[in-house]
């Protein structure tokens, strides 16, 4: 083994883990605006663009900005503001920003394909946003998205700052469910009524094609939709790639390679907070997460995520100690 | 990151196969230096370092440095440590060097230089300052110990004041001053907004020389963009070019 593969910087590891997770977060929001366009109305009916805004909990930075959460507002929020932290330019530009640091370490496909992406992205008008148009520069984000998923998936070197990368990209892919979970699941239960009381199917459907789980999710419930299936689907489900679940496995998985294929002493803080989350999830059935208040797990889950996050950054990547929410 | 030559610095990095690290990523402990990593802190031995002395180590040059490691010149100095290049080579950069050349090789090789230099006058010898300073006009002035083509002011070119200027400078301070006639460099067909245009270019061939010398078949060919322009350095937005080497 030469230094070069040795040894990862731990700088390295802190900006591979942030490459995976703004790009999964730029995806993830890419497809929330496109669902929410086509499929999303509120009980009462009405297309509810405040529920992104609260979904990410983005009020304060954008209530000030903007006044109102219009269609048109939200959406520019969400894409092309650059002051917006969590656009989808920023959140790019960001992404692209780790990967010139990781130059030594990504491949040529990986670095021209962000570039190229992110000038795309410069060049959108808020012209491009009408209505008749998100759907299409949604798919193209997306799209955008998942190329750098796949060339990342053909060329990137396994070594260490790979399995960094997909624990950024598992934490953020986490992280985006339980908001889904939390924000929607209130939203779409009628008020007043209890669980299981008859609902609009065509919210749920989208609040599945939100994290493109639709039809995996008609393969383990071929007839219904029920709100607590949804939700168990959304948090239990073992082959769904955005189950909390399936992605705290992930996280496990790649923390235990890094751990006894790369002899890093490190991580036992982040192995026991995983442990201990997915103790507690593993405790719940179905009924028992909506009894305890799935708004209360979610919480719950976002908490431990950020721990998680914090305590990977930190062991591994010499980070400060306090938590960041990214 | 936000060098011009951050390119160059990865390319070397991934040629060489050695991590690319920054100031921040290394620390010394002990008189060693030690490099950040996921595994905890790894010892270093050899750094390639691409910055300059003045940056290296803020609690022996300039203090400001936040590119540098505190320390690493104490290390150094102990032998726990390599620098590439050595601290001071920048000397044999200083384009008074180049002038001394000639006469460096006829001191201790009692031979003629194979290859003239282009025509250098000193300006810290008084001949060499006087005659600089009746022919601003026509000649260009370089200051000895920068780089990156700053500060240099290419008469034929330069504006009355631009002239004045240098004249103050040049009887403030001779000694950090150089002139040369101007070369007119050759110009290559560059491609300009879609168009073909000539822009200057300057080929920098690589010598190693010990007990014979060899010659890279290659070599950097620089270009300034600029229309006119004689300055080639990238930090001033020259570009470069390919080098064909068709027999050698």
């Amino acid at each position: 083994m030469t230094i070069g593969t040795k040894f990862l910087l731990a700088r390295y590891a802190d900006c591979a883990l942030w490459l995976g997770r703004y790009m999964e977060r730029a995806e993830s929001l890419a497809r929330i605006l496109d669902v929410n366009l086509h499929f999303s109305r509120d009980s009462r009916g009405s297309q509810n663009w405040r529920s992104i805004v609260q979904l990410n909990a983005d009020e304060e930075r954008f209530d000030k900005s903007y006044d109102v959460a219009s269609y048109a507002n939200v959406v520019h929020f969400y894409v092309l503001d650059r002051e917006n932290p969590s656009s989808i330019i920023s959140g790019i530009r960001a992404a692209k920003e780790n990967a010139r640091s990781l130059r030594p370490m990504i491949s040529t496909e990986m670095w021209s394909h962000l570039n190229v992406f992110n000038n795309t992205m410069s060049t959108l008008t808020p012209d491009d946003l009408k209505p008749s148009e998100l759907s299409r520069v949604c798919s193209v984000i997306k799209e955008e998205c998942q190329t750098h998923t796949g060339i990342t998936e053909g060329t990137f070197f396994r070594d260490q700052s790979w399995y960094f990368y997909l624990i950024g990209r598992e934490i953020e892919r986490a992280d985006q469910t339980t908001r889904l979970l939390d924000i929607k699941y209130l939203l779409l239960l009628p008020p007043n009524q209890q669980a299981g009381s008859p609902v609009d199917v065509s919210q749920w459907n989208s609040l599945l094609r939100s994290v493109a789980g639709y039809h995996a999710y008609r393969r383990e419930h071929p007839r219904g939709m029920q709100p607590k299936q949804v939700a168990a689907f959304l948090l239990f489900n073992m082959s769904f790639p955005r189950s909390i679940a399936l992605c705290l496995s992930e996280i496990d998985g790649h923390l235990h390679r890094l751990r006894s294929g790369y002899g890093l002493r490190a991580g036992s803080g982040a192995m026991e907070l995983l442990d201990e989350t997915r103790a507690a999830l593993a405790g719940h059935t179905p009924d028992s997460v909506i009894q305890y208040g799935l708004h209360e797990f979610s919480d719950y889950l976002q908490r431990q995520l950020i721990a998680i996050t914090a305590a990977v950054r930190q062991e591994f990547c010499g980070a400060p100690s306090t938590p960041d929410a990214g | 990151m936000f060098n011009s030559a951050y390119f160059e610095h990865v390319f070397l990095a991934r040629e060489m196969g050695v991590p690319l690290v920054e100031g921040s990523d290394l620390f010394v402990e002990d008189d060693r230096v030690w490099m950040r990593t996921t595994a905890g802190k790894a010892p270093v031995h050899a750094i390639y370092r691409r910055i300059d002395d003045a940056f290296l180590d803020p609690q022996v040059f300039n203090p400001e440095s936040l590119l540098g490691v505190p320390g690493i010149f104490g290390a150094y100095a102990k032998g726990n440590v390599g620098l590439a290049n050595a601290v001071g080579t920048g000397c044999s950069d200083d384009k008074a060097v180049y002038a001394y050349m000639p006469r460096i090789i006829r001191y201790y090789l009692s031979e003629d230089p194979i290859l003239d230099n282009v025509d250098t006058h000193i300006c810290r010898e008084r001949e060499g300052l006087a005659y600089t300073l009746a022919n601003l006009e026509n000649l260009v002035v370089k200051p000895v110990g920068e780089s990156g083509g700053y500060g240099i002011v290419i008469g034929p070119r330069a504006s009355r004041e631009e002239i004045e200027d240098i004249r103050a400078k040049l009887l403030a301070d001779p000694a950090n001053f150089i002139s040369q006639p101007m070369i007119d460099l050759s110009v290559c067909p560059t491609l300009i907004d879609g168009m073909i245009e000539p822009r200057h270019v300057d080929l920098r061939p690589f010598v190693v020389t010990g007990q014979s010398s060899w010659v890279l078949p290659g070599g950097l060919t620089r270009v300034a963009l600029r229309r006119g322009s004689l300055i080639v350095n990238s930090s001033q937005g020259g570009g470069s070019k390919d080098t064909w080497v068709l027999e050698a």
